[in-house]
């Protein structure tokens, strides 16, 4: 899976740390799903995309593997 | 109205909320420092003559209980991955567990042939204490492992 969470984050001038204040997670998190480390449950993509002001398409998308 | 809970549901309540307590985290340093100094004791006593059982049983206990602390305490920020890398480190932990009680015993006896005259005399203890203490250690060490390949 891809996530196009870095770019996001840039567009709304965020820093790891606040975006995991807003959405009540820890920064490692972030980090981690931002690495692809880490697939976040739904509630937490919801969650990303409407801190983040877009879709959760707009966020994640599946590789042709997947 | 009231709905009747069915077995399954009650017991998932029980267990949820078993596995919510957590102790908070400020007391993990606290863990750390029971648990060394009564594991450290013990090793040092173990080896002089003349030691009661009752304390060297003492010092076990209370060192597991250290380990316990470390283990149950929470993480500075709790989220869904902290739970999916605890999950993930406890089952490793549980395998690892299950490998050692059944291959150290034979390593065990298999060096102590070469070192000692009698080697049933050092064959591993597996106590209850000696598994839950690999079992936390486990636990512990590759909970942190994984905290640190997902900084």
């Amino acid at each position: 899976m891809n996530n196009t969470l870095k770019i996001q984050r840039a567009i709304q001038n965020l820093t790891q740390d606040e975006l995991a204040s807003a959405i009540g997670v820890s920064r490692q998190t972030i980090n981690s799903i931002e690495k692809n480390r880490y697939v976040p449950s739904t509630v937490l993509a919801l969650k990303l995309s409407r801190v983040l002001k877009v879709t959760v398409h707009e966020l994640f998308s599946l590789e042709a593997a997947d | 109205m009231k709905t009747k809970k069915s077995c399954s549901e009650r017991e998932s309540e029980v267990i949820d909320r078993w596995t919510s307590l957590k102790l908070p985290n400020k007391i993990k340093p606290l863990g750390w420092v029971i648990a060394i100094l009564c594991f450290a004791a013990f090793l040092w006593l173990d080896k002089t003559a003349n030691v009661s059982f009752i304390l060297l049983y003492t010092l076990k206990t209370i060192g597991v209980f250290g380990l316990a602390i470390i283990v149950l305490a929470k993480e500075k920020v709790e989220d869904e991955m902290k739970d999916v890398l605890r999950g993930k480190a406890m089952l490793f932990a549980f395998i690892m567990i299950i490998a050692f009680i059944f291959i150290t015993p034979y390593i065990t006896t298999l060096l102590s042939t070469f070192f000692r005259d009698n080697p049933e005399s050092v064959a591993m203890e597996l106590s209850q204490f000696n598994l839950i203490s690999c079992m936390m250690l486990m636990y512990i060490v590759s909970l942190e492992s994984m905290k640190l390949l997902y900084r």
